[in-house]
C-alpha cells in the first residue's frame, strides 16, 4: 500500500483516486449489475405474430406506475432498479401477461399476448355528447359501431354503410343519386306531419342529415346510435326520434401515422326484374296492333296506318334502357395524417370523392378536408378545436315524372321505335310525330343541353376549452359554427322539353345556412369508496343555445338564345321571370343535467333532466320540460352469478322517460302568418294565410326499454335483446277547421297518438380464431309494429293510406283485386273485404285497409373470413313484409296509356284466349270497355321483401410477404383489396317490376365494383 | 525505491501481465451454455485435471458470452442442424424434463390416473381455442399456470419440440433467468407447474425432490409410478436410462467443437475422457448416461475428425 500510495505520488490525492477505482470495480460487478437492468422485448399477437405497438409495460410492485409503451415496432426497454421483480404486459383486447425476472439478460424476449376472445372485454365508451362512460356503466339502449368497420365504403354518404349494421336503425335508399342522403328511422315512424329522422350530432354540433354527406367517411372515428329514454332524454325536445353521433377522428399520442387510400372502379347496371323489362320493338308493336283489334273502333287500314306512323315497318328501333344507363366511375383518394404527444395531438386529413351513377347526368364530386387539434395548455387546460370543409358538386337529372324529361321514368315510357338518334347521327329532337316526341321528350338530348346542378360547400368548425378546476371537477365550453353555402342552377335548353315554349330558362338560387351552437358545461365525480374507480357518483349540468338561420335569394328568366348555347346565366334572359329572397330562423335555449352513480360495477342508476325553450312554438308552449330515469344491473358481478355454468355474463338495464319532436317542423308554425304581393291597383296587398296556434307545442314520446346481453362460451358468443315501447302523444298534424273562421284548417296542431313497440335482437359472435383461420360474425334483428292510438280527426282515406286508430299508419287503403275473367278477359274486384263477391265495376269495389309499406322486420348478417391473411368480408341486409306501392302501374299495365312501353309481364300474362287463368286482363287500345282496369288496386301492391348482399371484400396486407417488407421498409400496412356492392339481391315477389328500394322513378341502384390500396406509414 | 523506479516497474508488470500467464503454458479454453450444465462440465474438468496434471489447456466454464468469444458450446436436442464442415458435434451426456408442480397444486389430485402425452400438450399450448372453451369440463381438469423461459432459451425450445409445437406456443407466464427460478415461480405460486432439470429439481445431497414441489401424476405402469412417487433421483434416473416415458423428456447433450480444435489433442484427449471415465459422474449430478449407441457414435466422431454432418 505504500508503495502505490507513493507511486502515485501526492497523499491528498489517494482518497479520491481510491474511491474512484472503488466504485469503478463495483458499478462493473455483476452483482450491482443484476439490481439495475434493462429489459428488453418485443410485443407480438400470439395469433398473427403482428407486433403489438402501445402495448403497456410497468413493473407490477410499482403502484401508480404508468409503465411504458412498446413502440412501433413493438419493442421496448424498461429499466428496474432491483430483482427480482414482475413486469406485466397489456393490451386491450388481449390477456395480461406477467413475467418474472429473476436474473439480468442481453436477450430480447418475445412476449406473446393472447387475444382475449371475450366480445364484452371490448372498453365500448358510450358518449351521449355530453358525457362518455363504459358501457358496463351505461343505462341506455345503444350501439357504437367503429368507424374502421365502413371506413373507404364506396358510397357518398356514411349513412348508407349503416343499412343493416344496426338493430333498430331502418336505413332505406330510394335514390341512389350520389350525394342523396338515405331515409332513416330508429325504432318506427316517430312522427306523421313532422320529420321521423333522427338527430345527428357530429363533434357535439346538432346538425341534419345532410351534414353527413358532407363528412369523409374514412374520417370517422366511430357512431353511437342511442335509442332509449336514459340515452335521449338528454337531447329533450330533440331526442324522440333517436340520436346519431359521429365521432371524428382525433390526433393520438405516439409515432406518427400517415394513410394513403386509393380506390377506383365503376358503378354498373344493375337490371331490371325480368317481369319490369320494357317491351322490345317486336313485343311493342304486336301488343300495340293487339290492343288496336281488341278495341273494335279500328279499321285494318286504320291499323297500317297507325303502324307505319309509329315506324314500325321502318325496321329501326332502339333500346331505352341501354340509351339511358350506363357503367360509371367511381373513385376516392384520401390521405390522413394522425400524430401527437402528451401534450399535442393533431390529425389531418383530406380526402377526394367522385361517383358517377349508372344513370345519365346524376353523379357528385365532393372534396373534403378535416383538422382536429387538442393542445394541453399547463396541467389544468385542454383545447381542442376541429374544422371539416367540404364541397361538393353534384348533376341531377330531371326527377320529374310529369313532363318526362326524367331519364329513368323515361326509358320505361318512350316506345323502342322513338329513335334516340336520327340517320345522320344527330338527336333527334322532332316534336311534331309519332317518330318523335309529341308527349314526351329525347332525354338523351336533355341530359347533353339542360343543367341541373348544386355546388355546396360546407363548413363546420368547433372549438372547446376544458378546464379541470378540481380533482374531478371540469367546466368544459364549446362553441361550434355550421355553415353552409348553396348555389343550385338550372338550365331548360330551348330546343327540347320544358324549356322549349319559353326559348329556354333558367334559374339560379344561392341560398346559406348558418347555425352555431354554444354550450357551458360543469361536470364532476365523486368516487365514493376512495380509490375504487368503479363505485362513483357523476353529474353534470349545462346550458346549451343554438340558433340557425337560412337566406335564400333566387331568380329565373327566359328567351336565351338559341345561336350561343352556353350563355345560359340569368343576365343573357330575353325575361327575368322572378326574383325572390327568404331569411327564416329558429333558436334554442336549453339548460340540461344528469346524474348518475355507479357501484361496483354491478348496480348503474342514472337520470337526465332537461328543459328547453324553443322559437318555433307558440307563446303559451314555447318551453318543455324532459326526463329520464334509467338502471342497470350487471348481475355476472355478483358473486352467485359464478355458480352457474351456462352464461359467462348477463346485463339488464331498464329506462323510461320523455323526449319531444319537432324535427321539420316550420320555422313560424304557430305564429298566424300573412303574404304580401296581393297587389291591388299597384299597391302592395296583404293576405291573411294562415291561423297561427298558440298552443302548438311538441310531440311527446314516453319512451319505456328493457334489455339484456347475454355472454356465452367465455362471452364469444353476446345476445342482446331489446325490448321497447314508444308512445306518442300529441302528434303534431294538420286538423280541419269550421270554414266559419275563415281557414279550412290549423296547419300545424297537437293531435292524435301513435305506439311503436318492437324487439331487437343482436348476435354477435367470435365463432372460430386459430392461427390460419378466424371466422367473426355478427346478425341482427328488429321487428316493429306501429299502430295508430288516437286520431284527433276523422278516419280515413289518407292518400293511399289508411288512417285509424288501431292500425299502422302506412297502411294501404285499397280495393282488392280479384284477377280477371277468364271467359272474357275483363278485370274483376271484390266489393269488400270479405272477399265474397266480385265486380267488373272498379268503383263498386270498396276500398279496404290492407297491407302495409311498414316492414315486419330487417336487420344484417355480417360476416368476417381471415384465412392466413386473406380477409373476407360480407354484409347482407334484409327487410320483409312490407308491400310497396307502384304509384305508375297505370302506364305501364294494361291499355289504356297504349302510346307508352309496358312492363314485360303485361306481354307474357295478358288474357288473349277464353279459358286463361290470370290475373292481366285483356289489352284494348286506350281503355275502351277496360279504362279502368289499371286503376290502382292490390294488384298494383308487391311484396317488398328483399336480401341482399350489400358488401363484398377480399384483401390482404402485402406487408406480410417478408420479400415486400423488406423492400419498402417503413410501410407498416400495404392492403390489396377489391369490392363490390349489390352484387346480389333476392327478392319474394315475382311480379316486382323494379328494385324493391329504389322504384321507378328515383336514381336506381347500381353495383360498384372497386379495387384499392391502403397504405399506411 | 525511488519514485520513478517504482512507477517503471509497476507499469511493466502490467504491461505483462497477460504474458506471464501465457509463459506458463495454459491456454484458456472457455466453455459456455446453459447454466444447469455448468455443475457437470466442472465436475468433468476438475477430475480429468485431478487424473491429468499436466494438462496444458485451462478448461473453464463461463456464462453470458457471444458465440465467437467461446471455444466449446454446450448444445441440446437436435443438433445435427448445427453440425457442418465447421463444427463437430460430441454427446456427452443426457438430461431429463419432468413436469413439477406446487406441492399445493390442485392438479395433483384431479389428475387422477396421471396425465398422458396428450394432456400434457394440451396444458402447456394453446392448442384449441375452441376446445378450450367449449368443453368446460375439460378446461377445469387442466387450470394450471405454466411457467416458462423464453422462447429462445434451450429448453424452452426442447420441451416445444417435444411435444411437436413450436416454443412461443407455450402458454402461461414467462420468466427472465435461469432455469432454477422456475422452481421458484411454482414454489410462489400454487397453481404453478413447470418442466425443469433433474439437478435442478432434485437436492443433490439429499437425492430427494426439494421443498414444496412434486412431480405431475403421470399415466404411466404401476412401477414406474412407484419410482416417480419415491422422489427419489438415483432410482429415477434409473428408470429414466432403461425405459422411455412419454411424458419426460430426455435429451443428448454435447460439446460443439469447432474446426480449429480438430487437431488439439488436449481437447479432443479431455471428450474421450468424458466419453469413458467422465460418465460416471453424470447421475450424481443429475445427468442420465449416454445411450450405448450415441456413446460409440460420438467415440467414432472423435476418431474420424469429420466436420461433416451427422
Amino acid at each position: 500500500m505504500t508503495n502505490l500510495f507513493y507511486f502515485f505520488g501526492n497523499h491528498k490525492r489517494f482518497p479520491v483516486i481510491f474511491l474512484t477505482l472503488f466504485g469503478l470495480l463495483i458499478f462493473s460487478s455483476p452483482v450491482f449489475a443484476q439490481q439495475n437492468t434493462t429489459i428488453r422485448g418485443k410485443v407480438i399477437d400470439e395469433r398473427t405474430d403482428e407486433v403489438i405497438i402501445g402495448a403497456n409495460i410497468s413493473l407490477k410492485s410499482e403502484k401508480g406506475n404508468q409503465g411504458i409503451s412498446s413502440d412501433t415496432n413493438g419493442n421496448f426497454e424498461l429499466k428496474v432498479s432491483s430483482l427480482p421483480a414482475t413486469i406485466v404486459v397489456s393490451y386491450l383486447g388481449y390477456r395480461p401477461q406477467e413475467i418474472d425476472i429473476y436474473e439480468r439478460t442481453e436477450e430480447r424476449i418475445n412476449i406473446p399476448l393472447f387475444e382475449d376472445f371475450n366480445l364484452l372485454n371490448e372498453v365500448v365508451i358510450v358518449s351521449d355528447g355530453y358525457y362518455a362512460q363504459e358501457r358496463k356503466q351505461y343505462t341506455g339502449a345503444s350501439t357504437v359501431i367503429n368507424g374502421a368497420t365502413n371506413a373507404n365504403k364506396p358510397v357518398s354518404s356514411p349513412l348508407i354503410s349503416l343499412q343493416g349494421a344496426v338493430s333498430g336503425l331502418n336505413i332505406s335508399i330510394p335514390s341512389s343519386q350520389p350525394g342523396a342522403s338515405p331515409d332513416v328511422l330508429l325504432r318506427g315512424l316517430g312522427s306523421l306531419a313532422l320529420s321521423s329522422s333522427p338527430l345527428f350530432v357530429i363533434d357535439g354540433m346538432i346538425t341534419t342529415s345532410a351534414a353527413l354527406t358532407a363528412l369523409n367517411q374514412d374520417d370517422i372515428e366511430d357512431i353511437t346510435v342511442l335509442k332509449d329514454a336514459a340515452a335521449t332524454a338528454i337531447y329533450g325536445s330533440r331526442g324522440s326520434n333517436g340520436i346519431i353521433i359521429i365521432t371524428t377522428k382525433k390526433g393520438k399520442a405516439g409515432k406518427t401515422q400517415v394513410n394513403f387510400d386509393i380506390e377506383v372502379g365503376s358503378t354498373n347496371i344493375v337490371p331490371f326484374p325480368d317481369a319490369g323489362q320494357p317491351l322490345n320493338a317486336q313485343q311493342y308493336s304486336e301488343l300495340f296492333i293487339e290492343g288496336l283489334r281488341n278495341a273494335g273502333t279500328y279499321s285494318e287500314q286504320d291499323i297500317a296506318d297507325l303502324s307505319e306512323s309509329y315506324g314500325f315497318n321502318s325496321g329501326r328501333s332502339n333500346n331505352w334502357q341501354d340509351l339511358v344507363y350506363k357503367t360509371g366511375k367511381q373513385q376516392q383518394y384520401n390521405v390522413s395524417v394522425r400524430s401527437g404527444n402528451e401534450n399535442t395531438k393533431l390529425f389531418v386529413s383530406a380526402g377526394y370523392f367522385t361517383q358517377e351513377a349508372t344513370t345519365l347526368k346524376s353523379d357528385l364530386r365532393k372534396i373534403s378536408g378535416l383538422i382536429n387539434l387538442e393542445q394541453k395548455i399547463g396541467k389544468r387546460f385542454t383545447l381542442t378545436a376541429g374544422l371539416n370543409i367540404a364541397n361538393l358538386f353534384q348533376h341531377t337529372p330531371d326527377s320529374g315524372t310529369g313532363s318526362w324529361g326524367n331519364p329513368i321514368f323515361a326509358a320505361r315510357i318512350l316506345r323502342p321505335f322513338q329513335l334516340a338518334y336520327n340517320e345522320d347521327g344527330t338527336y333527334n329532337t322532332n316534336s311534331s310525330s309519332n317518330l318523335g316526341y309529341v308527349a314526351h321528350y329525347n332525354v338523351l338530348f336533355i341530359a347533353e343541353n339542360d343543367i341541373r346542378s348544386q355546388d355546396q360547400t360546407r363548413g363546420r368548425g368547433n372549438i372547446s376549452l376544458k378546464w379541470n378546476i378540481w380533482d374531478r371537477l371540469n367546466y368544459t365550453t364549446y362553441a361550434s359554427l355550421d355553415y353552409n353555402n348553396s348555389e343550385s342552377f338550372q338550365f331548360l335548353n330551348p330546343v327540347l322539353g320544358g324549356g322549349l315554349n319559353t326559348q329556354g330558362s333558367g334559374s339560379q338560387t344561392y341560398s346559406r345556412t348558418s347555425n352555431w351552437l354554444t354550450r357551458n358545461q360543469l361536470d364532476y365525480r365523486y368516487n365514493f369508496l376512495g380509490n375504487e374507480d368503479s363505485s362513483y357518483i357523476t353529474a353534470i349540468v349545462g346550458y346549451e343555445a343554438q340558433q340557425s338561420g337560412t337566406l335564400s335569394l333566387s331568380g329565373s328568366g327566359t328567351g336565351f338564345p338559341l345561336t350561343q348555347p352556353s350563355l345560359i346565366v340569368l343576365s343573357n334572359a330575353a325575361t327575368i321571370t322572378g326574383a325572390s329572397s327568404s331569411r327564416s330562423g329558429y333558436s334554442f335555449s336549453s339548460v340540461y343535467s344528469r346524474i348518475g352513480t355507479n357501484y361496483k360495477d354491478k348496480y348503474s342508476l342514472s337520470g337526465s333532466y332537461r328543459r328547453d325553450g324553443s322559437s318555433v312554438f307558440g307563446a303559451n308552449n314555447r318551453y318543455g320540460s324532459f326526463w329520464s330515469v334509467g338502471g342497470a344491473w350487471n348481475i355476472d358481478e355478483e358473486e352467485f352469478f359464478d355458480k352457474q355454468k351456462i352464461l359467462s355474463s348477463a346485463r339488464f338495464h331498464t329506462s323510461y322517460g320523455t323526449t319531444g319532436n319537432a324535427q321539420g317542423i316550420s320555422n313560424y308554425a304557430a305564429m298566424p302568418l300573412s303574404s304580401y304581393g296581393s297587389n291591388y291597383t299597384n299597391g302592395n296587398g296583404q293576405n291573411y294565410g294562415t291561423i297561427g296556434n298558440p298552443d302548438l307545442t311538441w310531440e311527446k314520446q314516453k319512451k319505456f326499454d328493457i334489455g339484456a346481453d347475454f355472454g356465452f362460451f367465455n362471452n364469444r358468443l353476446i345476445i342482446t335483446p331489446d325490448f321497447y315501447v314508444n308512445n306518442i302523444d300529441g302528434l303534431i298534424q294538420s286538423v280541419s277547421l269550421s270554414r266559419t273562421t275563415g281557414f279550412s284548417s290549423v296547419p300545424y296542431a297537437n293531435s292524435g297518438a301513435m305506439q311503436n313497440r318492437g324487439l331487437e335482437l343482436t348476435f354477435r359472435a367470435d365463432i372460430l380464431r386459430s392461427k390460419k383461420f378466424s371466422w367473426a360474425s355478427n346478425f341482427n334483428i328488429s321487428f316493429n309494429k306501429n299502430e295508430v292510438t288516437e286520431l284527433g280527426k276523422a278516419s280515413g282515406a289518407n292518400g293511399s293510406y289508411y288512417l285509424d286508430k288501431g292500425y299502422d299508419y302506412y297502411t294501404y287503403y285499397t280495393r282488392l283485386y280479384a284477377g280477371v275473367n277468364p271467359d272474357n278477359g275483363t278485370a274483376l274486384w271484390y266489393t269488400d273485404g270479405t272477399k265474397s263477391e266480385t265486380t267488373t265495376d272498379y268503383n263498386a269495389a270498396e276500398r279496404v285497409p290492407y297491407k302495409s309499406a311498414s316492414p315486419k322486420y330487417f336487420g344484417g348478417f355480417t360476416n368476417t373470413f381471415e384465412y392466413k391473411g386473406i380477409s373476407l368480408s360480407g354484409d347482407i341486409y334484409f327487410n320483409f313484409g312490407n308491400y310497396i306501392i307502384d304509384s305508375w302501374s297505370t302506364r305501364f299495365y294494361d291499355g289504356a296509356y297504349y302510346t307508352f312501353n309496358k312492363y314485360q309481364r303485361e306481354y307474357w300474362n295478358r288474357w288473349t284466349t277464353p279459358g286463361q287463368i290470370t290475373d292481366v286482363p285483356k289489352y284494348i287500345a286506350a281503355g275502351g270497355t277496360q279504362a279502368n282496369s289499371n286503376s290502382f288496386s292490390s294488384r298494383f301492391l308487391y311484396d317488398g321483401s328483399f336480401i341482399r348482399l350489400k358488401n363484398v371484400t377480399i384483401g390482404y396486407d402485402l406487408i406480410k410477404l417478408r420479400s415486400i417488407k423488406h423492400l419498402i421498409p417503413g410501410v407498416r400496412k400495404l392492403r390489396l383489396y377489391g369490392r363490390a356492392t349489390n352484387l346480389f339481391t333476392k327478392t319474394f315477389d315475382e311480379k316486382l317490376p323494379f328494385d324493391p328500394e329504389s322504384g321507378n322513378v328515383s336514381i336506381p341502384i347500381y353495383r360498384i365494383y372497386t379495387v384499392g390500396l391502403s397504405v399506411e406509414l | 525505491m525511488n519514485y520513478l523506479l517504482s512507477k517503471t516497474i509497476f507499469t511493466i508488470i502490467l504491461i505483462f501481465f497477460p504474458a506471464i500467464l501465457f509463459a506458463q503454458g495454459k491456454t484458456e479454453v472457455l466453455i459456455d451454455g446453459a447454466k444447469f450444465f455448468h455443475p457437470i462440465v466442472e465436475k468433468w474438468v476438475s477430475e480429468y485435471k485431478k487424473e491429468n496434471p499436466d494438462i496444458k489447456i485451462e478448461l473453464k466454464t463461463v456464462q453470458n458470452k457471444i458465440a465467437s468469444q467461446t471455444d466449446l458450446q454446450i448444445r441440446s436436442g437436435q443438433l445435427s442442424g448445427e453440425a457442418d464442415a465447421n463444427n463437430k458435434i460430441v454427446y456427452v451426456g443426457r438430461y431429463a424434463l419432468i413436469p413439477l408442480a406446487n406441492v399445493n397444486n390442485p392438479l395433483l389430485e384431479k389428475a387422477g390416473k396421471g396425465l398422458k402425452k396428450k394432456d400434457i400438450t394440451n396444458l402447456l399450448f394453446e392448442k384449441d381455442i375452441l376446445a378450450e372453451d367449449y368443453d368446460a369440463d375439460e378446461k377445469e381438469k387442466y387450470t394450471a399456470t405454466v411457467y416458462s423461459r423464453g422462447d429462445k432459451t434451450p429448453v424452452t425450445a426442447v420441451l416445444a419440440g417435444y411435444f411437436d409445437q413450436s416454443p412461443d406456443r407455450i402458454r402461461g407466464k414467462k420468466i427472465i433467468g435461469d432455469e432454477i427460478y422456475l422452481l421458484n415461480a411454482i414454489q410462489k405460486d400454487e397453481t404453478g407447474i413447470t418442466f425443469n432439470t433433474l439437478n435442478y429439481a432434485f437436492d443433490l445431497k439429499s437425492r430427494q425432490l426439494k421443498a414444496n414441489l412434486s412431480i405431475l401424476p403421470l399415466n404411466v405402469k404401476s412401477g414406474q409410478k412407484e419410482v416417480l412417487d419415491s422422489h427419489d433421483i438415483d432410482k429415477l434416473i434409473a428408470l429414466l436410462e432403461e425405459s422411455k416415458i412419454e411424458t419426460i423428456p430426455v435429451e443428448n447433450f454435447g460439446l460443439l467443437v469447432p474446426k480449429k480444435y480438430s487437431n488439439n489433442n488436449e481437447i479432443l484427449d479431455f471428450l474421450e475422457w468424458v466419453l469413458s471415465d467422465g460418465q460416471k459422474y453424470n447421475r450424481e449430478y443429475g445427468f442420465l448416461s449416454l445411450d450405448d449407441n450415441v456413446r460409440a457414435q460420438s467415440k467414432k466422431q472423435l476418431a474420424l475428425n469429420s466436420y461433416k454432418p451427422e
